[in-house]
């Protein structure tokens, strides 16, 4: 057998152990292992999954990404998000959709100091969803603005996403949080506009009073968003004011947050769980890196990437319908899968095609990462709506599926249009 | 799983502590890689504003946050088999809970398997490295501590591993 | 049939990847008859650069090209070459070097693989991110990469601060503000795009690099008699002279494009002793490390500038 059948042969099996249930960091790393050492021997299989695994682990880039998760976590127990929903709460008040607007902001947000979206999607279910339904609002509102919201987290800098997909492509990680501002203001416009429509078919109670925003409550949102604001700009103006490096801005950051949670009463035990959750999300994310390392040397040992574009320009395939088979491959995979764990498994084995198509790498990262929002709340597997199920856990999940299913929709317009204007994620960085 | 025979389960509490204490290193670790990294960020800003009069920056900080980080992510393992890794059961959650078993058992043999084999690999540096004299790159402080500490942490996901496959902890996933 | 697998770090645009192992492949595979063919792998697509040699010795790649030092303490007596000052050029140092491996000094650093030849580049450079280096002090406290540990006894007691790094994470580095500057060969600055990023370069020359290509021992080992003197042919002085010669090339021709953006700084006369007493005192550093260890630290240095002599000799 030829080296490129197994290769192709390697990415099928993959596939396969994935669906029978296999965890994804351990399907990349049998499936690598046993592909390498069916082409070249056992034993150098075994000196790959050594080298990956000591060399993905020891690497000085990869430092910043606990760094990073860290900071997140701190704000999460810090009080900060509750501020913020009660914050954009006064500001949206009188509007169609008020409250379901005021989730989405608070999310955007707090955005802009966690990478997660689903620290997003918990972190914020937790305070406003209580408050949602004290107002009597529409369940499937609530549900849906929140688990949607939740995504920006990944799409407005810091994201873990775009960390990640920079790391393992070789991309400037600056250039990418850069690229995910304007796409991140889209979305979270896309998503107000659709939350506001959404009102009018499902009329949303809303038990507050009628007090309209005024300059009153602007002035206290600007005093509650500050400290987001504050740590947003100080970890990106230090990224890109050369003072920081990405690894020091996460650390910088993660600093930061912990004076800002010591200031609002962090306790031990909250102090803890953070901590615990950062070594968690880490061993996750890590492991699926060192498979994403284990099957690199398959990929390039095959010599699969080249067969794949030699493939697609043989049969007259144009670049926009290699992106588009990729994308569709993206949504319906991201209907069924984890999104970190999507970005890893498919970007190695994407990218070197998609470079290859002409396309920009950068681009291509927000559009990958678009795809991965969509992922997150569409059914049946989105994190981000067993996040809000866990936070909310009276929330029945058909609820929260009807909820999200308009957010899926915008998701897909904003898709398209970021694919047809690839100026809105290339404008800032191209700015740098 | 509480098909399980007690003799089993015990087999199972054996390798709890174990886990426990590489929780706690991982714990302790990534705290001083934040800490190494957020102390250097003051350090810098201190030696710029001093013009490079007061430099209290930690020497090799980078070389110290890489090991750092390799210790950490090493020690977390054992305990995300518990907390559940990522996977995709869209399709497994239609199989009945019997075949969802069996698979679940076949996985958490795989991640013995590739535990030993780190297992075998890293001892196997301890003394490569140990003979060579081996040094990091900037500190030059020996290597051979750091394949002791892999080994012993691939140890305990060993265990782990194994713990999951007598007595499995979530067999829905960790996406139900 | 043979197909070997060669992996290096170098971009695949590089004159590496044309000139010396493409070119290699073609000459292995004419005297072979065609039976023995090699696939190159650029860019570290077949393994990270500090693993270049276990991955030739585990048989992950079956020949690499690696810098030895990108694992420290490991070729101690091979990194000999990399001190300042013997010699000016790739070609002198590279015939040099292999001569040295030729005699069998070095036998027992590369026991584990079979050794098709060794070189080295020219006296390397300094470039830096935001501000000339002309003086010592506008070295002080700057955090440089330096290419393995014997270099970087020379930049501390230059006065640097340094960072280990193989030369395929520079770029990242500097751009990530990681590194203030790094040292390296002119090519190797257009090699990798470094000069996006670096305006500032200062004719340095106070070391230089051991580089070997090497080959799995087993796959050596299981191929015919015909494909074995294909290799054979194919290893030694010839090829290090082929390398040393491209690097000495390349370096003149990236000289030339960098003029053209850059400021390139020569080190003051005024400067320079000082400079040298740095070097001086970073070499006897690191062969009274070698002899104190019971290695032949000192006698293989005079063995080396023995073999530099007849290169420029033979050479000329
Ligand atoms: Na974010
Ligand atoms: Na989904």
């Amino acid at each position: 057998m030829d080296m490129q059948t197994t290769g192709i042969l390697s990415i099928l099996a993959l596939f396969a152990v994935v669906l029978l249930g296999c965890p994804v960091g351990l399907a990349m790393i049998v499936v690598g292992f046993g592909g390498f050492a069916a082409m070249i021997g056992v034993d150098p299989a075994l000196s790959v999954l050594k080298t990956a695994a000591y060399e993905t682990a020891s690497s000085y880039s990869f430092t910043l990404v606990p760094l990073f998760i860290l900071m997140g976590n701190l704000v999460s127990q810090s009080g900060m998000a509750g501020d913020l929903f009660r914050a954009s709460e006064r500001l949206t008040r009188g509007w169609s959709g008020g409250l379901g607007a005021a989730g989405i902001t608070a999310s955007a947000v707090f955005s802009t100091v966690s990478g997660s979206s689903l620290a997003t999607a918990s972190t914020m279910t937790r305070v406003a969803y209580p408050e949602m339904v004290k107002r009597g609002y529409d369940a499937r509102l609530a549900a849906g603005s929140l688990a949607a919201g939740g995504t920006l987290g990944i799409m407005i800098p810091p994201s873990i996403a775009l960390l990640l997909y920079a790391l393992i492509t070789e991309q400037s990680v600056g250039e990418m949080f850069l690229a995910g501002i304007l796409p991140g203001i889209l979305a979270y416009s896309l998503y107000v506009v659709t939350v506001m429509l959404l009102a009018r078919l499902w009329p949303a109670r809303d038990r507050s009073a009628p007090e309209t925003a005024n300059a009153d409550t602007v002035l206290d949102a600007a005093k509650r968003f500050l400290p987001a604001f504050g740590l947003f700009g100080l970890v990106m103006g230090g990224l890109y004011g050369g003072f920081f490096t990405p690894t020091e801005a996460g650390g910088a950051g993660a600093l930061f947050a912990l004076i800002y949670a010591l200031f609002r009463g962090l306790t031990w035990k909250q102090f803890r769980e953070a901590v615990y959750a950062t070594v968690y999300t880490t061993a996750t994310i890590f492991f699926i890196l060192i498979g994403a390392e284990v099957l690199g040397f398959v990929i390039s040992t095959s010599q699969l990437s080249f067969a794949m574009v030699d493939f697609m320009q043989g049969n007259g395939l144009s670049p926009w319908q290699i992106l588009g088979a990729i994308l569709l491959f993206y949504i319906v995979l991201g209907c069924f899968m984890e999104s970190l764990a999507m970005i890893l498994l498919t970007v190695p084995i994407f990218f070197p095609v998609i470079v290859a198509a002409g396309f920009d790498p950068v681009w291509f990262g927000i559009i990958a990462v678009v795809t991965v929002e969509l992922g997150l709340i569409s059914p049946p597997v989105g994190m981000n709506l067993f996040m809000v199920k866990s936070a909310a856990p009276e929330l029945n999940i058909k609820t929260i599926m009807a909820g999200v299913l308009p957010f899926v929709v915008t998701d897909l317009v904003r898709l398209a249009i970021l694919v047809a204007f690839p100026a809105i994620a290339l404008f800032l960085p191209g700015r740098l | 799983m509480s098909g399980s025979p007690p003799a089993l389960r015990l087999v199972a509490a054996v390798p709890r502590a174990a886990v426990k204490i590489t929780e706690l290193i991982a714990f302790a670790a990534v705290l001083g890689l934040f800490f190494v990294v957020a102390f250097n960020v003051v350090g810098r800003a201190v030696f710029d504003l001093t013009d490079g009069a007061v430099n209290p920056m930690i020497p090799g900080a980078i070389e110290l946050a890489s090991y750092t980080l390799l210790i950490a992510v090493f020690a977390a393992f054992p305990v995300s088999l518990k907390h559940g890794m990522v996977r995709v059961d869209v399709l497994v959650g239609r199989f009945p809970p019997v075949v969802r078993r069996t698979l679940n058992r076949f996985w958490s043999l795989t991640t013995l398997a590739v535990a030993i084999a780190l297992v075998r690999l890293f001892y196997d540096e301890i003394g490569t490295t140990y003979a060579r004299g081996d040094i990091t790159q900037v500190l030059r402080l020996p290597l051979w501590p750091v394949y002791v500490v892999l080994t012993a942490e691939c140890a305990v996901l060993a265990l782990a591993a194994l713990a999951e496959l007598v007595s499995p902890s979530n067999i829905d996933g960790d996406l139900a | 049939d043979t197909t070997l697998r060669l992996a290096h770090f170098m971009p695949a645009q590089s004159w590496q990847q044309d000139d010396l192992f493409v070119a290699w492949a073609k000459a292995v595979k004419e005297a072979s008859g065609g039976a023995v063919k090699t696939t190159v792998f650029p860019a570290q697509t077949l393994g990270k650069a500090p693993a270049g040699y276990d991955n030739a010795k585990t048989g992950i790649a079956d020949i690499a090209w690696t810098v030895q030092g990108y694992t420290a303490g490991r070729f101690p007596l091979s990194q000999i070459v990399e001190l300042p000052g013997l010699f000016q050029t790739a070609e002198v140092g590279s015939c040099a070097f292999q001569k040295l491996y030729d005699s069998g000094a070095l036998d027992e650093e590369y026991k584990d693989t079979h050794v098709l030849y060794v070189h080295t580049h020219a006296p390397g450079q300094l470039h830096m991110r935001d501000t000339p280096v002309k003086t010592l002090a506008d070295l002080k406290g700057k955090k440089l990469r330096r290419p393995t540990t014997v270099i970087g006894t020379l930049l501390s007691e230059l006065g640097a601060e340094p960072v280990g790094l193989p030369a395929p994470r520079i770029y990242e580095n500097v751009e990530r503000g990681v590194i203030d500057g790094y040292m390296i060969t002119w090519e190797s600055v257009i090699a990798f795009r470094l000069a996006e990023l670096t305006k500032y370069h200062t004719d340095f020359g106070f070391y230089s690099l051991a580089f070997v290509t090497t080959m799995n021992k087993a796959k050596y080992e299981a191929l015919s008699p015909e494909a074995k003197k294909a290799i054979d042919d194919n290893s030694g002085m010839k090829w290090s002279l082929v390398a040393g010669r491209g690097y000495d090339t390349a370096d003149a021709e990236a000289l030339v494009e960098l003029k053209k953006t850059s400021e390139i700084y020569d080190i003051p006369a005024a400067e320079r002793p000082e400079w040298e007493a740095a070097a001086k005192r970073a070499t006897e550093i690191y062969l009274t490390e070698l002899d104190s260890k019971g290695l032949p630290g000192t006698a293989t240095y005079e063995k080396v500038k023995e073999y530099v002599a007849a290169c420029k000799a033979e050479l000329n």
